[in-house]
């Protein structure tokens, strides 16, 4: 490799690190500069780095689903459509049919080019909209019968500058066809100014360590990356594993959606493999996975199953084989079938089934299934401001579904969904209602929402809120309404998802999973996320974490007894006698 | 009179003016030429819906001959603007895509070229415009008339505001990749990229050669003569028009996202004196939030439509005689400027044709002789967009048919030209042959024709409606259209009578019949068939005026039923078309009473 001498361990590390760096100056640039509370305040962007022969280098502080795969596909496109890579070009690509996730994921390709007029490396700055063109106001079109419907501006690796000046045919085009136009121009700098950021650090780096030493630094980092993936899998059983996990009906796909995934473990040729192919067809509605989202949510459960260490990469990458077939819900989809909530919906199923397979054949790996998403307090919020008119339209994080329990350590209550890794965050309520012209009634966690086990699942959230002063709209696709999330190796399913309206007059009204919902000033939407899987019987859970759970109100005295086999006294604190007794009665019981 | 613009050269004569002026003609036609025989969706090769249009290097319309007056009336000359305004460096070689509406576009689905001619010293000296309606345009559903996308958002076409799409000859593929993504039967769109694209370099070759053989100062010369020259004939066309000030009415039905239906105001002013036309259409409500609403381009054609529509037919169309017209327009009104986003998806036809209509009719209550009566509303299912999928075509299919469109407006002198499809087309575009359609689409078409009465009565008469009744004959069909004129039938003038309403309606395996909205998405399942009733044409003067020779005619002709014959003409007259000279002149005396 490239004429320069083998990097040792500690120049490896240092180089690392600094790719690292990078990449977290790019993001910090996206976060504290994006316009939209989706980038400002929820952080649903990812920065990252990929080779010029278009392999994953870096994805620091990225949300998994945006990045494991997807990146290198969509600078393979940019490659293809624009031989002729040139510094100071900038491209534009959310094209769920060129290796984006989904087309409100706005990305920024900028190659960077030496001082010879190679391409080097890509950076990528992917960062979800608050809005894409959408024919509704929501960047997630659960009922979009196609792209058509779905209404999004499609952009293949669009060149949208060409010597760091913005093709201004390409952004009047935005402008026409993108809700709040002032506000995507906003995050439209961000993100390029994310990417040009990381084009300057790089060739900083480049021109302090030299290009070939960062091409060796490449070669070796991915090696060693495959080395450690290797040995993680080497000590895992072998074994192979179906299993399945159903998305709620929804329209377009009135059945549901059963997603299969057949998971083979080979410790010996250091390869786990998972195949999607016997799915069905994508459906008419916009829950199909993009070839990204298909690769990358197999790749989740898998790297959320191993050693954590291992660094995700195209190192790593290749000792995971994932097979997907054309026109497969969880494949590659065909133009133009839309993708409109490829990173969420289907896409957690992948990654929840995956996980699950991998604990189920193997003690001490793998994880329950998370909650599912996207409940109306995930939300995409859209009207006119009471006070001036102005049009604004934003996703909501005021309370995803919650994690799923682990081999070894309760759910991470605030995940978000098992896509994103926890890596969002959760809007403030009070930011929230300066910002929007919403009133939030409540928020909290939901008792017994998390499924049992000697882990234990997540609690769901219940977020009450409504508008303020106006009308306005919210557009939702919430899963697990009808198909909790599940537990593994006996642990119990977590909590389902619900969503009503509460009216002035104090009547209920349930509404649909899947729906954009006009609400009228004083109306007060219920969102109730789901919980997480548990892992493990609920029987093992020790009786102290018990009695805490239930200090905490995670769950109730009744479900103590009734799931976790333990009897609180009026202390609180687990009747030890009682509650041998009675755990000794229910073992055999399965969850 | 407005100074014309530079001349350098030296004053043309009127043989000079006339060979350029056909010369300029002749190359707007092998534009048109172009652009029917090599277009690929059967709205260009078929019912040939598009228009070629020379303007000059400041903007002003010069030729408009091979065109539908809604196009390009106004529009053409405001793409040319944005255009210019966006990219101030033009070069030869440049193309640019243009659909906004609120850049000068019509509507979305009017793709237009804009392809400037540059002269060997890189002088911008012409634009070349074609404009195609397209088969599809990206809309959220597959239709390119949204009458209920409630902004442009929901509408969903790509919106492109004089982007380049070519430099040096050379296609922008980024620009190509995102239509071929976001337009439906993406190979069927390519076909007419290429046929407009063509038809505009067309154009520009045929006008580089033109200047070389003249000269360019001869040609900007010729240019600003004949725009006063235009200008000239307008006026006197204007002086014999009768002075007065007169405000008509119209209303477009209820629609989603207009419920009370759309009430249209015409106030017009005719000056002889001055030579000038004046209309003001302020007093109109605020954009709706549906696809009704005109773009700035369609508010000011549609009332040049209807002014021309009622002058001497001699007067050319053009930047010169447009200078007698002034027009008064206000911002986001429904009749006016609409301010992005509010959706403009259906600019050129339904409340277009309300302001061309009232414009006409306002005319003519001025003075006999003068104006002419509504034409019939549209767009019924026979004029809708049909989309599936079929082997027949080879997976998905989506296009405009032409199978009946509304009947024409009768003119003071002359009964209305039947097919004229509508006011804003003004006979532009063709009607489809059913086989051809048949052949093309999985459809078959079980019925199309006339309606007898359904023309409005007058001294001359409104054109007729038209029955078509088709199905699919391989799965399911969409039919999307937006059929005005179900409640508010197209007008009369000076006493003529109403011309028909619209109507539609699915037909079901058992042959029953449902009532379907006036403004759908209609799915018709195979062996189901959609059926379509055309709006009339309204009448010119009072119709016991009508020579009774003329109605026995309309008679034997099926035009006229003996019923409405008497009733409304006051005619007695045989089914074989045989008057009773006594009776007749007994009845119309009494009628007159």
């Amino acid at each position: 490799m490239a004429g320069v001498a083998p990097l040792d361990g500690v120049q490896l590390a240092i180089l690392n690190k600094r790719l690292e760096g990078v990449c977290r100056k790019m993001a910090n640039t996206l976060f504290r500069t994006g316009r939209s509370g989706v980038l400002n305040t929820a952080r649903d962007f990812s920065c990252c780095i990929v080779t010029a022969d278009n392999q994953l280098l870096a994805a620091a502080e990225s949300l998994p689903i945006h990045v494991l795969s997807g990146p290198d596909l969509m600078a393979a496109a940019m490659q293809e459509f624009h031989p002729v890579l040139k510094r100071g070009d900038a491209f534009l690509h959310n094209s769920p049919y060129h290796g984006c996730s989904h087309p409100a994921d706005h990305t920024i390709l900028v190659p960077v080019v030496d001082d010879q007029g190679r391409h080097r490396f890509t950076m990528v700055a992917k960062a979800h909209q608050a809005d894409c063109g959408n024919s509704l106001p929501t960047t997630y079109m659960g009922g979009a019968r196609d792209v058509y419907q779905e209404g999004a501006l499609i952009f293949p690796a669009v060149r949208v500058q060409e010597n760091y000046q913005d093709i201004e045919d390409i952004v009047r085009m935005c402008r026409m066809r993108i809700r709040v136009p002032e506000q995507w121009w906003g995050d439209y700098l961000a993100e390029m100014g994310a990417a040009r950021i990381g084009e300057r650090e790089l060739m900083g780096l480049a021109a302090e360590v030299g290009w070939d030493t960062l091409d060796a630094f490449t070669y070796q980092w991915f090696e060693y990356s495959e080395q450690r993936m290797s040995a993680a899998i080497a000590r895992l059983p072998a074994g192979k594993m179906t299993v399945s996990s159903a998305h709620d009906p929804f329209p377009g796909a009135e059945d549901g959606i059963e997603v299969k995934v057949q998971l083979t473990i080979d410790p010996a040729d250091a390869i786990i493999e998972v195949d999607l192919r016997d799915n069905p067809d994508c459906l008419p509605c916009g829950l199909n996975l993009s070839e990204s989202c298909s690769r990358t949510s197999a790749m989740v459960g898998v790297f959320n199953s191993i050693d954590h260490t291992v660094p995700p990469n195209a190192g790593s990458f290749r000792r995971i084989r994932v097979l997907l077939r054309e026109n497969c819900v969880v494949g590659i989809p065909l133009h133009p079938t839309s993708c409109s909530v490829a990173t969420t919906n289907v896409a957690d199923h992948v990654s929840n089934g995956v996980q699950r397979a991998i604990a189920e054949l193997a003690e001490g790996a793998g994880m329950a299934e998370v909650g599912y998403a996207i409940p109306p307090a995930i939300g995409v919020i859209s009207g006119l401001k009471p006070d001036s008119g102005e049009p604004f339209v934003n996703q909501i994080f005021l309370g995803f579904g919650a994690g799923a329990a682990a081999p070894s350590a309760d759910a991470w209550v605030t995940v978000g969904h098992v896509g994103n890794a926890g890596l969002c965050y959760q809007d403030s309520t009070e930011v929230d209602e300066q910002v929007f012209p919403i009133f939030v009634k409540g928020r909290h966690f939901v008792t017994d929402s998390g499924g049992a086990g000697r882990y234990r699942g997540g609690g769901g959230m219940q977020v009450e809120f409504g508008p303020e002063g106006c009308d306005l709209e919210i557009g939702y696709v919430s899963d697990g309404t009808v198909n909790a999330a599940k537990g593994a190796r006996g642990g119990g399913p977590g909590g389902r998802a619900q969503q009503y309206v509460r009216r002035r007059n104090g009547e209920s009204e349930t509404l649909d999973p899947c729906a954009q919902v006009p609400l009228r000033d004083g109306e007060i939407i219920v969102s109730v996320s789901c919980g997480g899987g548990g892992f493990g019987s609920p029987l093992d859970r020790p009786a102290a974490d018990v009695a805490h759970d239930a200090r905490e109100r995670w769950i109730s005295i009744e479900a103590a007894e009734r799931l976790y086999g333990i009897v609180l006294g009026a202390d609180g604190n687990a009747d030890i006698t009682a509650s041998e007794k009675l755990r000794a009665k229910m073992s055999g019981a399965t969850f | 009179m407005a100074n014309s613009k530079k001349a350098n050269g030296s004053k043309l004569d009127g043989v000079q003016l006339a060979i350029l002026n056909k010369r300029i003609q002749s190359i707007c036609a092998k534009m048109a030429n172009t652009l029917l025989r090599t277009g690929r969706s059967g709205v260009l090769n078929s019912a040939r819906d598009f228009s070629c249009v020379l303007v000059t290097a400041d903007n002003q319309l010069l030729n408009v001959s091979e065109s539908l007056p809604i196009h390009v009336l106004r529009g053409a000359d405001m793409m040319c603007e944005a255009m210019q305004e966006y990219h101030p460096v033009l070069k030869r070689g440049d193309a640019f895509l243009h659909n906004s509406p609120y850049h000068g576009g019509s509507h979305p689905a009017d793709h237009t070229f804009l392809v400037p001619v540059v002269d060997d010293d890189g002088i911008h000296r012409f634009t070349m415009v074609a404009k195609a309606h397209q088969a599809d345009c990206g809309n959220s559903v597959p239709t390119t008339y949204h009458g209920s996308a409630r902004d442009v958002y929901n509408e969903g076409a790509l919106i492109f505001p004089a982007v380049r799409i070519q430099t040096d000859y050379q296609d922008n593929l980024d620009i190509i990749r995102m239509c071929e993504m976001r337009i439906r039967v993406p190979e069927q769109w390519w076909g007419d990229y290429l046929a407009a694209l063509g038809a505009a370099r067309i154009g520009e070759r045929e006008m580089l050669n033109l200047g070389a053989d003249v000269g360019w100062d001869m040609l900007d010369q010729f240019a600003g003569q004949w725009f006063d020259y235009s200008e000239q004939l307008m006026m006197s066309s204007i002086r014999q028009m009768p002075a007065g000030k007169i405000t008509t009415y119209s209303r477009h039905d209820p629609f989603p996202g207009a419920e009370e239906g759309i009430d249209v105001k015409i106030e017009l002013e005719i000056r002889p004196d001055d030579a000038m036309i004046e209309v003001d259409l302020r007093d109109n409500p605020d954009c709706f939030p549906c696809g009704l609403n005109l773009s700035q381009a369609c508010t000011e054609s549609s009332v040049l439509i209807g002014v021309f529509n009622s002058i001497q037919e001699d007067v050319p169309t053009n930047a010169g005689s447009l200078r007698r017209v002034k027009m008064h327009l206000r911002e986001n009104c429904v009749v006016g400027i609409p301010r992005h986003p509010t959706s403009c998806s259906v600019a050129t036809t339904n409340v277009a044709d309300r302001v061309g209509n009232s414009v006409q009719r306002a005319i003519a209550e001025l003075g006999d002789g003068h104006g002419m009566a509504s034409a019939g509303s549209i767009i019924p299912p026979s004029i809708g967009v049909i989309s599936g999928t079929s082997e027949k075509t080879g997976g998905p299919y989506v296009n405009q048919i032409f199978l009946g469109w509304g009947g024409g407006a009768a003119g003071p002198q002359v009964d209305a030209w039947i097919t004229i499809g509508h006011i804003g087309n003004a006979g532009g575009s063709y009607q489809d042959s059913i086989e051809l359609d048949e052949m093309r689409f999985p459809m078959y078409v079980a019925g199309r024709h006339f309606i007898t009465d359904s023309g409005g009565v007058g001294r001359t008469r409104g054109g007729e409606a038209v029955y078509c009744e088709f199905g699919p004959t391989d799965g399911d069909m969409e039919v999307g259209y937006v059929s005005d004129g179900n409640d508010h039938a197209p007008e009369g003038t000076r006493g003529g009578g109403v011309g028909a309403c619209a109507n539609q309606f699915r037909r079901d395996l058992n042959g029953d019949l449902h009532q379907l909205d006036a403004c759908a998405q209609a799915v018709i399942p195979e062996g189901h068939t959609i059926v379509s009733y055309s709006c009339g044409g309204g009448g010119y003067g009072n119709p016991i005026e009508r020579p009774a020779e003329n109605v026995a005619h309309d008679v034997r002709e099926r035009w006229v039923s003996v019923a409405a014959a008497k009733d409304k003409y006051g005619v007695v007259v045989s089914t074989a078309g045989v008057i009773d000279t006594a009776a007749t002149e007994a009845l119309r005396a009494a009628q007159r009473g």
